[in-house]
């Protein structure tokens, strides 16, 4: 279905790691807790591992407060880091700000949720793209050559004819038009990595999937790696090669899109999946039996004290007295068709793991 | 689910402009549509298609520079003559809402007074439209209502800031539902929670109407959802409303590209991965409506007529069947007659 299965998995090279990233945000200390020794942290995200590889789609799956955009913040070093490690090409990178920020963007840019913020509303499409182009020296000596490069990059996004939106200022344009200004200014820095927040949750549903096959498309012919993050598993399955779910701050399962999709593994992917809207399930509306897989009636855990062991195991009808006290870890999972891997960190797998 | 019964809310040519004069849009365009009594009728849409300001629009709680300026909304209430709520004055008005038609706004989470209790609310409304209430009874009753929607009484003293957002989202259905109206417009209701939440929620709405027998006329843009939960869907595009059929009926034979588009702009979560293209170019600007069809810069099989004349929804040819209604000039769904 995409180019990368045709292609051995061998060309995919890493480009951006992140190994046991970590992010507590300090909660405000009141008058009572001031003379208490103890420091409340919101635990937003602990110990997350992920592997961006050039020219894939790795899907980052969750509710909202699960944390998964800090994930994106944290990769583009908007948030210092808890702890935990983050890699460009192998090369720890920690930066804060100045010419080595500007460096690192220069190779992981970000796209955001809402294109009707993250576009200045008194300038024009030109002075946003301009501005990309210069700050990260690809604007060419002369005007000419950056006309052609404006161009190129609308080209790139599909706005044609780039003539007719350079000129434009945000509120001219629709939210599809906006979001593809704001892709195209991601891509005037050339990067590798493309960290996208929920690029199309703000956008009208019939022009959604238009946006996310520009992505796919620019994906594969500037072989980048992308980040998407979203809370609708059915968009994941159509646009990433790899998903990995994420509850209450921490990765739950990963894998090949098709494989978590198709055959969930962990308690919480599987209600994730029976929960989304299914045209198909006509004959069971209503029904009130619809919605198993939940004890504690949908709500996620608070992230200031989190529950110990699985984060789950409030929610969860296989929960075991193991699963309060122990973390798991992954559990490798046999994959059943294709390529890749498939893990879930959780105990009901523990004894099908390979040894 | 059953086979339709007598109407409770019938909407009959309805137009709504926001301004005036030449400077107006025209924001709901010669909208007829029923609700029948126990239906949950699904009204989806792209924003700027009027599905809110319909719903706004009919309840008169339209803001200005909001301004209704034609049509009639015809209620039935349960054994006594029916009466046109345009025509209602104010202190009428006031007895209709929320004892009549109730509504849970979009962002129902933010519509809770946030320095009031959750039960001074709900107490209120019993206390503003049933004054013969005792202080017992009225208590009883919210008690009552916030069990039925899945809240233990304990947390009747909480604040909205102490709730959760489906907790805050259900203390609004029940008050929709505390004077036991028989039509609740639900705008957007779930669209701020997670899908496993919002699943629990809707299953909880079709548990209660099928106790409390009122009709919902429930408003969203995702319409995968709608065709899950709802009995009847109209849609509705740059103002009219182009397809109106039963759930499954739209979901399988869809007549408007339109619909069709919209359908299509859902991946699919089960079943082969398939490569979809959503519908092109943009939804409309209501200041630069286009000519004809609306949707007929974005169709596939728009051909001459389509950009001159407006298509009626009516009774599709090919289907003779009085359950669905269509506005398209392509051939087969042109309305009989």
């Amino acid at each position: 279905m995409t180019a990368t299965e045709t292609e051995p998995a061998t060309t995919h090279e890493v480009v951006l790691e992140a190994e046991g990233l970590t992010k507590h945000f300090p909660v405000r200390r009141g008058l009572r807790s001031l003379f208490t020794r103890e420091r409340k942290a919101v635990h937003a995200v602990d110990d997350l591992r992920l592997t961006l590889r050039r020219g894939r789609v790795t899907a980052l799956v969750g509710e909202s407060g699960s944390g998964k955009s800090t994930v994106a913040r944290l990769l583009a070093q908007l948030y210092p880091r808890t702890s935990g490690d983050i890699r460009l090409h192998g090369e720890t990178i920690t930066v804060h700000g100045g010419r080595k920020f500007r460096a690192y963007c220069r190779q992981v840019q970000m796209i955001f949720q809402d294109p009707f913020a993250s576009l200045n509303p008194v300038h024009t499409v030109r002075y946003h793209l301009t501005r990309a182009l210069k700050i990260h020296g690809r604007a060419g000596k002369t005007s000419a050559e950056l006309e052609d490069n404006l161009r190129q990059l609308l080209l790139r996004v599909q706005l044609t004819p780039p003539e007719r939106y350079l000129d434009k200022f945000p509120h001219e344009l629709s939210g599809g038009q906006r979001q593809r200004v704001s892709i195209a200014r991601a891509l005037g820095a050339d990067p590798e990595v493309l960290l996208a927040d929920e690029p199309v949750s703000m956008l009208d549903v019939s022009i959604r999937l238009g946006v996310l096959n520009l992505l796919r498309d620019l994906k594969e012919r500037l072989n980048l790696a992308i980040l998407y993050i979203t809370h609708d598993i059915a968009s994941a399955r159509y646009f990433a090669d790899e998903t990995m779910v994420m509850y209450a701050g921490r990765l739950v399962e990963g894998g090949d899109s098709e494989t978590v999709t198709q055959q969930p593994a962990h308690p919480y992917t599987r209600l994730l999946i029976e929960s989304a809207p299914d045209p198909d399930r006509l004959d069971r509306v209503g029904d009130p039996k619809d919605a198993p897989e939940d004890e504690a009636g949908g709500e996620p855990p608070s992230l200031i004290a989190p529950p110990t062991g699985c984060r789950f195991h409030p929610r969860c009808i296989h929960a075991m007295p193991k699963c309060s006290t122990e973390l798991p870890p992954r559990f490798e999972l046999p994959v059943i068709s294709g390529e890749g891997e498939h893990w879930a960190a959780c105990w009901l797998y523990e004894e099908g793991a390979a040894k | 689910m059953t086979g339709l019964k007598s109407p409770v809310l019938e909407i009959k040519d309805f137009n709504v402009d926001y301004g005036l004069g030449d400077q107006s849009v025209q924001a709901v365009r010669d909208v007829t549509l029923t609700l029948h009594r126990g239906e949950v009728l699904g009204l989806a849409g792209e924003s700027g298609s009027g599905k809110s300001t319909l719903a706004y629009g009919i309840t008169r709680l339209l803001p200005p520079p909001g301004v209704i300026s034609g049509g009639s909304v015809i209620y039935h209430p349960p054994g006594e003559d029916p009466y046109d709520v345009m025509a209602l004055s104010n202190s009428e008005l006031r007895k209709f809402r929320w004892a009549e038609t109730s509504i849970v706004f979009q962002g129902a989470m933010n519509s809770l007074n946030p320095v009031h209790k959750v039960s001074t609310q709900m107490l209120d409304v019993i206390k503003a439209h049933e004054p013969q209430l005792s202080a017992e009874a009225r208590l009883a009753r919210a008690h009552e209502m916030l069990k039925l929607v899945g809240i233990s009484a304990d947390r009747m003293d909480a604040y909205p800031h102490q709730l959760s957002g489906g907790m805050r989202q259900r203390v609004m259905i029940g008050m929709a539902l505390v004077l036991e109206p028989q039509v609740v417009i639900m705008d957007e209701p779930t669209t701020a929670l997670d899908v496993v939440m919002q699943r629990q929620i809707l299953a909880q709405l079709v548990e209660l109407r099928e106790r409390l027998d009122f009709s919902v006329l429930f408003i969203t843009h995702d319409l995968s959802l709608l065709v899950e939960f709802s009995d009847r869907i109209a849609i509705m595009y740059g103002g009219r409303i182009v397809e109106e059929a039963k759930s499954a009926d739209l979901y399988k034979d869809s007549l408007h590209p339109y619909s069709e588009g919209l359908l299509k702009s859902f991946p699919a979560l089960r079943g082969p991965r398939k490569e979809l293209a959503g519908i092109p170019g943009s939804p409309p600007d209501l200041r630069g409506m286009p000519s004809g069809c609306a949707f007929h810069p974005r169709c596939p099989h728009a051909f001459d007529r389509c950009s001159t004349e407006i298509p009626v929804l009516g009774i599709p040819e090919a289907r003779n069947d009085p359950n669905r209604q269509v506005a398209c000039w392509l051939p087969g769904r042109v309305p009989v007659g």
